[in-house]
């Protein structure tokens, strides 16, 4: 058997235990109420008092948490610290209270009875796609097919209408810095069809390069697919500039928005996109449901995606007719429950409303940054906050492995972020490393969130550092 | 002196303790050791096994360096099962979290260094958020030899344990190697589960695999299990893929297993109707039996209820029904 001195040795030599967690009071997160605020000096407005600002108890982090329950937990000793919300975002009662409502009070299949219980979820599902039409300024109602998610969305729009519209040759122009679920349906279409793929790379700035996508667009281009918000670099593309250059050579564009919708006003018809996809669960609603938008005239051209019920006018034994848009793409029976707690999701946003919501996380969003970049040898991915970012942060600590650090800061100190490729294997191996951490906020965060967050990763830092 | 000594829970951790193997008061004669994982559960290593040779008909053993299991000889304080203890053991005693993660980066620290010839993608251990490079090779004498390395500190500690508990291990030793055992460890996600993260699992699935590989070239038979089925040609019958091997063995059940119930059947005069849906190896037996006693019938219910008839009519006394778990009907005694 070969030698295992050193190993063996290890189990034999003394530990240096680490105190008790009595002893470290003076590193661990005291109680908010002893901390000293310093009000921000960003760019934000903070005018009254009566307008939320980023810090002290009437800041919309401080005013919204009471409505989200999950928030007030410890995990693994310590206060949870929740930053993973460009993962998945956490419901308030109202939203958790809609889908108790439902099932507890008018769960039935929709479209099909003729009964009581049957006419009220029938309402209450279609009142909810109105209300996702009316949040993002759809022109009808329409025009809203409700989904599994953005990623089964962008595959009906691949599947429906790339299948049947593109041709050998056809272009289609990605950025590298697209989520997969806006990669790999296209990658199969494409392979299908005999279409190409072309990719946008990043700008100096890290920033996918707008001006080389417009170079790349050509007759042969017939659809487009962006980011509206970087789920990695955290950058906003110019969609408006783009749709104008799509639609000048025949072209459509297709916007993923899961990471814009949630944050900010998206308006469908400012931005002149054909088509837009994005998920409930990562603005306050339910897992399970998710939207695609597309114009009128462009889903009444499109065939269907998956068979079923529901989505025909007439079946017989050798052929059906369709029904139409929406319903064309939604076989089978929906998630009614999910689509109403969407509803309801969208209910308390706009209550908060929009702006407010996207005012206070800029600051947020700057807060973060500046935070993480103070920290010694932290590299950020991404364009400077006054280019304009969203409020997440990917980042790498020199030679120290990111899920080292996402581990440690669970385990240590509760504080939950995410660590991996995030769904975008292209933009790191463009980057050049093979992961990244990343904390990303919702308006339920607070700048207390975030200097926990900070005071953990630098203890994080030191305790692998002690190592090397 | 070399082996592993544990750490003994609640002392300071101040001086090496003496191994664990030297404070049990004398070998048992069954030594196997067992853990403390779950109360009363042993640690299960079966006794040693042998596997059929098809090639020469005749049971193959493994090599007899691997007596360590065998109830004969004393246990090594090497062995797997005590170097699994002494790790086990060793981080149970440390109940703050980032005490284990301390342990856990002291190994990644002694891990031995992965030769750059082996840093390949081919040895990329799939599913893992950091990477994960594995080598495994057979050596002469038999035994598996790893090497490992990965990007992650916490996943370099892990690996360096796997590599410290299993590198030199004969290959029966790693198959046997189980995710619980190491779930002990308790470092990182609580959870044990088959999640992306999960490099403990990954890395030992992979180290499994590819010493199955290993014994399946060694023992000359493809590295994939061919696909169950019956192979007729003009010498007989032949079962071919482990399934259907393991089936067709039990048409040669232990003879003293048959003689015995011929004896029982005999005595007492008893006739045995048995459905299809029976076990094979219960029905490998009674078609057996039945060439020596023939009040034996194996059929569908129907005609089981025949020839219960028949046999009772024939002089049984007792009729002996084995039938589905839910057939509630049963043939009238006697």
């Amino acid at each position: 058997m070969r030698s295992t001195m050193d190993a063996s040795k290890l189990l034999l030599a003394p530990l240096n235990l680490s105190p008790a967690p009595l002893a470290l009071a003076a590193t661990t997160r005291k109680p908010h109420s002893l901390r000293v605020h310093s009000t921000s000096s960003s760019s934000a407005a903070v005018s009254e008092a009566a307008t939320p600002s980023s810090s002290g108890p009437l800041s919309l982090g401080r005013l919204t948490r009471p409505d989200f329950p999950i928030l007030h937990q410890e995990v693994n000793g310590s206060k949870l610290v929740y930053l993973d919300n460009a993962a998945t975002s956490q419901k308030p009662n109202s939203v958790v209270n809609a889908l108790r409502d439902y099932y507890e009070g008018y769960n039935s299949n929709v479209h099909r009875g003729i009964h009581y219980l049957s006419a009220r979820a029938t309402d209450e599902y279609e009142l909810a796609r109105k209300k996702v039409a009316t949040f993002i300024n759809a022109e009808e109602f329409k025009e809203i097919v409700f989904t599994r998610n953005a990623t089964e969305a962008i595959n009906l729009v691949a599947y429906s209408w790339g299948l049947s519209n593109l041709k050998p040759q056809d272009e289609i122009i990605l950025t590298v810095a697209e989520h997969h679920s806006a990669i790999v349906p296209w990658q199969i279409v494409a392979k299908k069809t005999g279409a190409n793929l072309k990719f946008v790379t990043l700008g100096s700035d890290e920033v996918p390069d707008v001006g080389m996508l417009k170079e790349k667009i050509s007759p042969r281009t017939k659809l487009i697919v962006v980011h509206h918000v970087s789920n990695v670099l955290a950058s906003m593309l110019p969609i408006e500039e783009i749709a104008h250059w799509a639609h000048k050579v025949g072209a459509k564009l297709l916007v993923d928005a899961c990471q814009s919708v949630p944050h900010m006003v998206v308006d469908v018809k400012d931005l002149n996109v054909d088509f837009l996809v994005a998920s409930s669960h990562k603005m306050c609603g339910p897992t399970g449901i998710g939207f695609l938008y597309g114009k009128g005239e462009l889903l009444a051209t499109m065939p269907p995606f998956l068979g079923g019920g529901e989505m025909i006018a007439d079946v017989f034994l050798d052929y059906s007719t369709y029904a139409e848009p929406p319903s064309r793409f939604e076989a089978g029976t929906p998630a009614i429950g999910e689509a109403i707690g969407l509803g309801a999701a969208i209910d308390y946003l706009s209550k908060i409303g929009m702006e407010k919501i996207h005012e206070y996380e800029t600051e947020l969003a700057s807060y973060l940054y500046e935070s993480l970049q103070s920290v010694p040898a932290v590299r950020i991915y991404g364009p400077k906050p006054s280019r304009g970012r969203a409020a997440l942060c990917s980042f790498n600590v020199e030679d120290i492995h990111p899920t080292d650090i996402a581990t440690f800061l669970d385990q240590q100190h509760g504080v939950a972020i995410r660590s991996g490729h995030h769904c975008a294997q292209p933009l790191h191996r463009h980057l050049g490393v093979n992961a990244s951490a990343r904390a990303s906020l919702y308006f339920y965060n607070t700048k207390e969130d975030v200097d926990d967050f900070i005071s953990a990763l630098k203890d994080t830092i030191g305790f692998f550092n002690s190592f090397k | 002196m070399g082996y592993a000594a544990s750490i003994v829970p609640g002392t300071p951790a101040s001086s090496p303790s003496l191994p664990h193997s030297l404070l049990r008061s004398k070998p048992k004669p069954n030594p196997i050791p067992s853990l403390n994982l779950l109360p009363g559960r042993r640690f299960p290593f079966p006794p040693l096994r042998s596997f059929p040779n098809p090639a020469n008909g005749r049971r193959s053993s493994f090599p007899s360096s691997a007596i360590s299991f065998s109830p004969s000889s004393p246990p090594s304080a090497d062995t797997i099962p005590s170097k699994l203890d002494s790790l086990v053991s060793g981080f149970r005693s440390l109940p703050q979290p980032v005490d284990r993660v301390k342990r856990l980066l002291e190994f990644s620290g002694s891990l031995p260094p992965l030769p750059d010839a082996y840093r390949v993608d081919s040895n990329r251990v799939m599913g893992c958020t950091a990477q994960v490079w594995l080598e495994a090779k057979l050596d002469e004498d038999g035994r598996m030899r790893f090497w490992a390395d990965s990007d992650s500190e916490i996943a370099r500690g892990y690996c360096s344990c796997l590599i410290w508990l299993l590198d030199g291990a004969m290959p029966s030793e790693v198959l046997m190697m189980k995710m619980d055992y190491l779930s002990a460890l308790n470092v990182g996600l609580p959870s044990s589960g088959r999640s992306r993260v999960n490099t403990w699992h990954n890395v030992l699935i992979s180290m499994q695999k590819r010493t199955k590989a290993f014994l399946a070239w060694r023992e000359g038979k493809a590295s994939y299990d061919p696909f169950p089925s019956l192979i007729l040609n003009a010498e007989g019958i032949q079962a071919k893929g482990s399934y259907a091997e393991a089936q067709a063995r039990y048409l040669f059940p232990e003879e003293s297993t048959v003689k015995e119930l011929v004896k029982v059947l005999k005595e007492k005069k008893i006739g045995v109707v048995a459905h299809f849906y029976m076990d094979p190896e219960v029905q490998g037996v009674l078609t057996a039996a039945q060439k020596q006693w023939p009040h034996i019938h194996i059929s569908d219910s129907l005609v089981m209820a025949d020839s219960a008839v028949k046999m009772a009519e024939a002089g049984c006394q007792f009729i002996t029904v084995g039938g589905r778990f839910y057939v509630g009907e049963c043939p009238c005694n006697p």
